[in-house]
């Protein structure tokens, strides 16, 4: 019974890729979903966007949807898109809650997200439904690897 | 090699996925894998453990492995052997082994730390619960004459066996095409169907994308009835953009996730089938510049990208020019993109083309193979009902 690694041949057989990837920012602070947004919490308020391993997948934003303050969001469900490279991609509400605030800024300058995923490209600014919810998000060690794991699927 | 042996005896339950380290030994068409499992059985008061070795191969070949049990009594299985899922036969076992059968069993590739290991299990009779759903299995607790199997886990298919399910449709109006999307999306997204791809054509349609671009819309709406052409909005990207017959559309429902592709990396592939495609008719074609999506001979567009993902699954797609009538393209600035014209195979290639129906297949072959899958399913009597009707 061997016991080796499968050779490169195998590799290719299977169109998998063993190569080590490199890693995107991630913030210490804040929280994350699956579906690769942010969530930072200060207070009951909370920021959401979408985290750099997002933008750099997405391609060069030139179009975001944002939801009207006031709309309700639910955590998991989604409250706006981004466009870039002809795609519409819908953006998950990390969090339950209303919206207090909208990013006016990314009318005029959509590539906020791109340069500035974490700070001056941020989306929204909720009121917190539920705290408890933050519990089911990752942190940022946890995000990693679940970037990591994602990345190496192709 | 590393095995995990449980005692039935303690009756807090069997794991019976063993982990083993990879060890191929590769031929041609083939990867041979020696693989260990331990089989428990419940109706001995002892309970006795059978080890056997097993050679696998790729492929869906057909095995018959004999083992012995431990007391000399023999059990002679046979199943199907292939990576992924495959549902077992069973086998009455010969001497006093009627209880146990080998139903199913299924692998899961794993990466960690840059090597690669195969998980596999062994399930028994009784895992009704144990099946195959996009290439993903899922076994829960069962109390199967009296074990208790605590996997729980959802076995991930491998990906090499990711099938493709197609619908060739036809000339389909626009508007029953989208609802058709909407519910498959829908579908794919809590996984009853499987990677889905609609290859069709629309009678003549101008479409807007989520910006709603109207100012590069040249004619007034009400002129467009009269062109014979509709009008409809869209939520996919990209700005507006014509459909008509002699078009061939691909609208891919396909998970993202899944596949670990991001948004432009997607757009990228589609780009290359249709890149791909016009190749084998000797045009060369390229992607356009940043900003400028979409498949392009010279300055001139071929094939127009449109694509919206939610929850990581997609819809719309890609929309290739064979031979459609160019001049309802006079009736907008092509995706926004002013001085630029608009082509298609028919006028760039000095190669005679075959049946349509041959290049939509070509289209649908290349998309299935650049995404990697490793089969294809026509799906059968695919028709579409109007709006109140249920879409078969």
């Amino acid at each position: 019974m061997a016991s080796r690694l499968w050779a490169s041949r195998g590799a290719s057989y299977l169109r998998v890729s063993v190569f080590h990837r490199g890693f995107s920012s991630v913030l210490k602070d804040l929280k994350y979903a699956d579906s690769h947004e942010w969530v930072k919490v200060d207070g009951n308020s909370a920021t959401v966007g979408i985290t750099d391993h997002a933008q750099d997948h997405l391609g060069d934003v030139v179009y975001v949807e944002l939801p009207e303050v006031g709309t309700t969001v639910t955590q998991g469900s989604s409250f706006g898109a981004v466009e870039s490279v002809k795609a519409t991609s819908d953006i998950n509400s990390p969090i339950s809650g209303k919206v207090i605030e909208v990013n006016e800024g990314l009318n005029s300058s959509p590539g906020l997200v791109n340069a500035s995923p974490y700070e001056n490209g941020w989306i929204i600014k909720v009121e917190m439904g539920n705290e408890g919810e933050l519990n089911t998000l990752m942190d940022s060690d946890q995000y990693s690897k679940f970037c990591e794991e994602e990345d190496a699927k192709h | 090699m590393n095995r995990e042996n449980r005692d039935l005896a303690g009756g807090d339950g069997v794991n019976s996925v063993d982990m083993l380290q990879l060890g191929p030994e590769l031929e041609d068409a083939e990867i041979r894998r020696e693989l260990a499992v331990d089989f428990h059985e419940k109706s001995t008061p002892s309970p006795a453990t059978m080890a056997v070795d097993i050679e696998a191969a790729v492929g869906g070949k057909r095995e018959e492995m004999e083992w012995e049990k431990s007391g000399g009594r023999k059990l002679l299985l046979r199943r199907w052997v292939a990576v992924g899922l495959r549902s077992g036969e069973r086998r009455e076992g010969e001497g006093a082994f009627g209880l146990l059968w080998i139903r199913a069993w299924a692998l899961r590739l794993d990466s960690g730390s840059g090597s690669w290991v195969l998980n596999m299990g062994f399930l028994f009779e009784g895992f009704e619960q144990w099946g195959c759903k996009n290439g993903v299995f899922t076994a829960t607790r069962s109390e199967a004459m009296g074990m208790e199997f605590p996997l729980g886990e959802e076995l991930e298919g491998m990906r090499l066996q990711r099938s493709l399910e197609v619908w060739k449709m036809g000339v389909v109006n626009y508007l029953d095409a989208l609802k058709l999307q909407e519910k498959l999306v829908s579908d794919r997204k809590s996984g009853k169907i499987l990677d889905t791809l609609l290859s069709l054509q629309h009678p003549p349609t101008f479409t807007l994308g989520k910006r709603r671009t109207y100012h590069n819309l040249l004619v007034p709406e009400a002129d467009l009835q009269t062109l014979g052409a509709e009008l409809h909005y869209t939520q996919r990207g990209g700005d507006i953009t014509f459909h008509g017959p002699h078009q061939a559309i691909l609208y891919p429902i396909i998970s993202l996730r899944d596949i670990g592709l991001g948004a432009r990396k997607y757009v990228e592939n589609l780009e290359l089938v249709m890149i791909e495609l016009a190749s084998l008719y000797s045009v060369q074609a390229c992607a356009g510049r940043t900003c400028e999506t979409g498949v392009w001979v010279g300055d001139r567009k071929i094939g127009a990208i449109g694509v919206r993902i939610s929850s990581s699954i997609t819809s719309h797609g890609l929309a290739f020019n064979i031979d459609p009538d160019l001049n309802y393209f006079k009736h907008i600035v092509p995706c926004g993109i002013a001085d630029k014209g608009v082509t298609s195979l028919r006028r760039e290639t000095n190669k005679l083309l075959p049946a349509e129906e041959v290049i939509q297949e070509q289209l649908i072959s290349g998309f299935a193979r650049l995404f990697g899958y490793s089969s294809i399913v026509y799906k059968e009597n695919v028709s579409i009902l109007s709006e109140n009707e249920e879409i078969k």
